[in-house]
């Protein structure tokens, strides 16, 4: 793209001004503040400044500072015509902040007024963005190292630099590497989007058959997820053929067993009828039998009956006999026992008597004791002891000194008794001492000796008369008296006791009536005892007659019941005859039916048995027409295509997998070549810039400088060739000259790289200013040399350089 | 008088070619049909006595009505006395509800399913002959169902006797699994009958077109069915003498052929041979996958296409494969088209010792080129 023509209503400090450029080299001639750098700055913002002017940014206030006329602007205006390729394009562009506008006019006339069309459009034609052209095209020489700095740093441009100068070689030969790229990674991603090479599946491994990617499948994918339905649908086939056989084994089972029922059924059908019949006659027989049985046994038992009643009835008669026989004996055995017990009792009465007798005997010898006389004698014997104790009250005593031997004494009231000498005397009352030669009596003086003396003889008088009116009792004294009295007591009752006893004994009865009830009883010589005869009358009243009774009873009984049911034997026997007939028939009968299987233990289990093989067979033919609908169903489900068909499409969808499997891997292989190319290339991307650098360098300090190595961060190693030595140089270093060089130096090289292909125009101000006259030479034969390929834009305000460069010359 | 049989089997009634395009497998299901049309003329043209089906009439126990009751209307225009069809492996029978019940109600008396362990007398059809059947009753079986005829006590009460059976036999085709009722030959000669009818592979046996005095006989399929199968399709009509005398006849009934073939290519004249080797003779009814290998120039290469597309239009169908099929580059070839030093200069050098992916390089910048 080069420029044709710039004009402008207004920009900063110039007016109505228009400047028209030439293909080549264009020189802006002027003073200082002509104007040179408005038309460089208005070209500028007529190609990349967007017309609306916002207060708030940055960018667009130091716009309108710079460039809004100083006071009263209302807006910049700039026109551009440019020319590509041969087509001229006309921009036309008004900054405001109110009114903005922006045009551009195409060859064909047509207009855009849509900024962002516009700009589109612009994109194509100018190849670089803003920054690019900020850096490279437009900027100051004194900017250039700020530039590169700025290139460095500002990303987009770097990547417009770099991209391009790798576009440089890779592209030789009209090979763009980025598309090759491309269609490797375009082919990459038809053959192995969701699949994973390296270990064979899905890249997601869940994403399978049952649940497989729905987008971005690649051709592998798809390959595998084919052969995989295949796989699925042998499986399938395979199950279904194994169900399918299972199924049909079953059926044949069921068959089987079907057959083997049936036979068995036909086979028991048979004798079915027979075995039914069985089934009535035979318990009928068996009952028959049981009668038959039953009636033999009466008919044999009843005459036996009637004969052993008779007998029994005859031992009954014999029994009875032997009772009264006891009987008798034990009335017998009665009287004699009642003798017996008469005896006892005539001579108890007996012995009775003669006790009482005795008794009565001695009770009479008692007769002049009584109680009157027990109690006299008792008062009497009382009354003498009371009047000896007065008598003896006067106790005296007398010691015999001398005395000749019929010397005496009486003691009170007792008797003389002779007395020794020197015995010592005790008496109460009174002592009489004497012999033939005295006679002394002493008598107390505290008793009336005489007076109790007297009343004390008289009392034992009188008790002494008692004691021997009753002397022949041989009583010595009350007591004993009292004894006698008690002994004659003690007869009396035992005449009454005896009385009593004899009353019992004869209960009433006289004496002589029992004597002679006695008397009269006649006792056999042999009598045996009373309870043996019981006992044995018991034993056949209780034990023999009683149960013949019974069994009596029995036989009539029975013979009673016969007679009820038979009438009489002979019409019994008639009924055996009958029956054994009707025995002989059903035996006949059931000779003529089918035996019962050996393997049936009875007809009911033979019947059982059918039963049973029935509802085996309905059973089992209802299972086999469920089998059989259900191999029906199953069948239906089978794959249209057989196993080896399956098989056969597996294989096919096998060799397409493995074909694109290997396609990938090849692939793979090209894609690792390509980047290993592509990287090796990269690093030499460079040598372009760096030898078009080394080059320019060359040529402005006449050998002097070379460029070594640019990298990838625009980092510029210079080295200095003195004395065939190579000495890297710091270019902060450089001197003035040799910097701007080393700066135009780099600006020409990147722009030659930049703009190879589709030269455009370049802005130099004056860039040679700082360069000795060796120096500037080689500059302007460099600015010149550039010129039959790029439009060049110069500034400078000396007429000089512009004559020394030629060209285009526009005077400001 | 002499016992004349045609001998078929293996036709796979059903069979759905699901992996070929539309039109193709149209053709080749419809095939399958037609090829018993050829058999019965066949049959009526060699006035054979016996049609043998030797299993697998159909290719399922399940096959669609319409195409059973087809065959039974084929097979109806037999003038011989009876047909004869043995369930094979396949379309096995046990009696229940499958494609030969279907087959049953629409089948003449003459029409025989063979699917008791029993013999056949065919008397009533006219024919001195007895039939043993050996039919399958499940897919696979690891044992053969000759067994009830080894037990029979007494054979050939009629004056031919003939065994039929479906499966593998011994060393002619491999049953790798041994689960396809392998029968081997000389347990078949140790059954006194007089001839044995077999089933099951689809190559016929014996290997000789005109076999003389040979009791056993495979069918082999009459019409091929797959690239597996090398042949033409044939049947046998095979004669049994008065005196037992055995003679056959190798007739062709296939329509369809079928090549998969493995081609090395390393010029213009090898691809031209393939061309006219697989234009030859009927090649609207070849069904080829060709598989091409090696390396040619970039012009022979790139007119392969149209090669490939004039195959096409006349076989009845073509699957090329030739992703091992590629451009021969050498080191001049790609000096000559790269400046040295360029980007794909130096990207194909990397290559130069695989040839195979050095032309999908090769093929990539080309595109890039062409593009531009």
């Amino acid at each position: 793209m080069k420029l044709k023509k710039f004009n402008t209503q207004i920009f900063a400090g110039i007016k109505d001004k228009e400047v028209s450029f030439d293909k080549g080299i264009n020189i802006l001639l002027g003073p200082n503040e002509a104007g040179k750098s408005s038309i460089v700055n208005g070209i500028f913002a007529t190609l990349f400044k967007e017309p609306q002017i916002k207060e708030r940014a940055k960018r667009d206030k130091e716009f309108n500072e710079k460039f809004l006329p100083y006071p009263d602007g209302e807006y910049i205006h700039g026109n551009l015509i440019i020319d590509d390729d041969g087509d001229s394009f006309r921009i036309e562009k008004k900054w405001s902040k109110n009114n903005p506008s922006a045009l551009l006019e195409l060859p064909n006339g047509n207009i855009i007024d849509d900024t962002s069309k516009i700009e589109n459009t612009l994109d194509e034609i100018l190849l670089y963005g803003e920054s690019t052209y900020d850096n490279i095209v437009f900027v100051k020489q004194s900017d250039v190292k700020a530039a590169v700095k700025r290139i460095a740093e500002d990303s987009d441009v770097k990547t417009t630099v770099n991209n391009f100068l790798r576009k440089a070689v890779m592209e030789m030969d009209g090979i763009v590497t980025d598309e090759i790229k491309e269609n490797i990674n375009s082919e990459k991603d038809d053959l192995l989007s969701r699949w994973d090479l390296n270990n064979k599946q899905p890249e997601n491994p869940n994403k399978d058959l049952d649940d497989p990617y729905k987008t971005a499948r690649g051709k592998i994918y798809d390959a595998y997820i084919e052969r995989e339905e295949i796989k699925q649908k042998i499986r399938k086939a395979e199950i279904i053929e194994e169900k399918i056989q299972t199924i049909n084994n079953e059926i044949e089972n069921l068959e089987a067993k079907i057959k083997e029922t049936e036979q068995k059924l036909i086979e028991l059908s048979k004798i079915e009828d027979d075995i039914y019949k069985r089934s009535e006659l035979e318990p009928k027989l068996n009952n028959n039998q049981e009668k038959l049985k039953g009636l033999n046994k009466t008919a044999d038992d009843w005459p036996k009956t009637k004969k052993e009643l008779e007998k029994q009835k005859e031992q009954l008669a014999e029994y009875q006999k032997e009772l009264k026989s006891l009987e008798e004996e034990k009335v017998r055995s009665e009287k004699s026992k009642r003798k017996e017990e008469l005896s006892e009792q005539l001579n108890k009465v007996a012995e009775l008597n003669s006790q009482i007798e005795a008794a009565n005997k001695e009770k009479a010898e008692l007769k002049k004791i009584n109680n009157e006389k027990v109690e006299k004698l008792a008062e009497l014997e009382g009354k003498k002891s009371n009047l000896k104790a007065q008598l003896t009250a006067g106790k005296l005593i007398a010691n015999i000194k001398k005395a000749s031997p019929e010397t005496k004494v009486v003691k009170g009231i007792g008797t003389e008794e002779k007395v020794k000498a020197g015995a010592e005397i005790e008496a109460d009352g009174y002592v009489r001492i004497f012999n033939e030669d005295i006679d002394i009596e002493v008598k107390s003086a505290n008793i009336n000796f005489e007076d109790l003396k007297e009343k004390y003889n008289k009392t034992t008088e009188e008790y002494e008369n008692m004691l021997s009116d009753l002397e022949e009792l041989e009583i010595e004294d009350s007591k004993a008296a009292r004894e006698k009295l008690k002994a004659k007591e003690g007869l009396i009752r035992d005449i009454q006791g005896y009385e009593k006893e004899k009353a019992n004994i004869l209960e009433g009865s006289r004496l002589e009536d029992l004597r002679e009830e006695y008397e009269n009883i006649e006792v056999a010589e042999e009598i045996r005892e009373i309870d043996l005869i019981a006992k044995e009358i018991n034993q056949l009243k209780d034990d023999r007659i009683s149960e013949l009774k019974v069994e009596i009873k029995t036989n009539e009984n029975k013979l009673v019941e016969w007679k009820e049911d038979y009438d009489s034997l002979e019409a019994l026997q008639k009924e055996i005859k009958n029956l054994e007939t009707e025995i002989y028939q059903l035996e006949k009968q059931l000779a003529g039916l089918a035996e019962l299987p050996a393997e049936f233990d009875s007809n009911d289990q033979f019947r059982q048995k059918l039963k049973d093989l029935r509802k085996i067979k309905e059973s089992k033919t209802n299972a086999k027409n469920e089998k059989d609908q259900e191999l029906i169903e199953i069948q239906k489900e089978m794959p249209e295509e057989s196993l080896e068909e399956l098989e056969e499409s597996l294989e096919k969808k096998q060799r397409k997998f493995n074909a694109l499997e290997e396609r990938a891997r090849r692939l793979l292989k090209v894609e690792e070549a390509f980047n290993q190319t592509l990287n090796e290339m990269d690093k030499k991307s460079f040598e372009p810039l760096i030898n078009s650098f080394s080059n320019h360098l060359n040529v402005l300090t006449a050998g002097n400088y070379q460029a070594s190595d640019i990298n990838d961060d625009f980092e510029i190693e210079i080295i200095k060739e003195a004395d065939h030595q190579k000495i890297p140089v710091n270019m902060n270093l450089l001197s003035f000259g040799t910097y701007d060089s080393v700066a135009l130096a780099l600006r020409f090289a990147l722009y030659e790289n930049l703009f190879k292909d589709k030269p455009g125009f370049i802005i130099l101000d004056d860039c040679l200013v700082n360069l000795d006259p060796e120096r500037t030479e080689q500059a302007i034969e460099l600015i010149r040399s550039f010129q039959d390929k790029y439009q060049i834009i110069f500034s400078t305000c000396d007429p000089e350089t512009a004559d020394r460069l030629g060209g285009n010359i526009i005077e400001l | 008088m002499p016992l004349k049989v045609l001998h078929t089997g293996d036709i796979h009634l059903g069979m759905q070619f699901n992996s070929y395009p539309h039109s193709v497998k149209e053709k080749l299901q419809e095939a399958r049909i037609t090829v018993l049309e050829r058999i019965v003329e066949l049959a009526n043209t060699e006035e054979c006595n016996l049609i043998v089906v030797a299993g697998d009439l159909f290719n399922n126990t399940q096959v669609d009505t319409q195409l059973i009751f087809k065959a039974v209307k084929i097979f109806d225009k037999f003038k011989g006395q009876a047909v004869l069809f043995l369930p094979g492996n396949h379309d096995y029978d046990l009696g229940q509800e499958n494609v030969w019940r279907t087959f049953e109600r629409k089948a003449t008396r003459r029409m025989l399913i063979l699917n008791d362990f029993k013999p056949y007398d065919l008397s009533d059809y006219g024919l001195e002959a007895t039939i043993y059947p050996a039919p399958c009753d499940s897919r696979h079986s690891s044992s053969n169902n000759l067994g009830w005829i080894k037990d029979l006590e007494e054979i050939n009460k009629n004056k031919y006797s003939i065994g039929i059976a479906h499966g593998a036999l011994v060393g002619l085709s491999p049953d790798l699994t041994d689960n396809y009722f392998k029968m081997s030959r000389d347990e078949l000669l140790a059954i006194d009958l007089d001839l044995w009818l077999l089933g099951h592979s689809h190559i016929q046996y014996p290997e000789s077109d005109n076999p003389n005095n040979k009791k056993i006989f495979n069918s082999g399929t009459p019409e091929p069915d797959g690239l597996d199968c090398k042949h033409e399709g044939f049947a046998w009509v095979i004669t049994v003498d008065e005196n037992k005398y055995i003679s056959a006849q190798k007739i062709k009934t296939g329509r369809y052929r079928f090549y998969d073939l493995d081609r090395n290519i390393n010029n213009q004249q090898d691809l031209q041979t393939i061309k006219e080797e697989l234009l030859k003779g009927r090649p609207e009814n070849k069904v080829v996958r060709l598989n091409l290998t090696g390396g040619i120039g970039e012009e022979i290469y790139n007119q392969r296409q149209k090669i490939y597309d004039d195959l096409k239009f006349k076989l009845c169908y073509l699957d090329i494969e030739d992703d091992n099929l590629y451009i021969k580059l050498d080191h001049s070839k790609i000096e000559d088209e790269f400046t040295p030093g360029s980007f794909p200069y130096q990207f194909l050098t990397r290559l130069e010792d695989d040839e195979k992916s050095l032309h999908l390089a090769y093929e990539l910048i080309k595109e890039v080129q062409d593009e531009a």
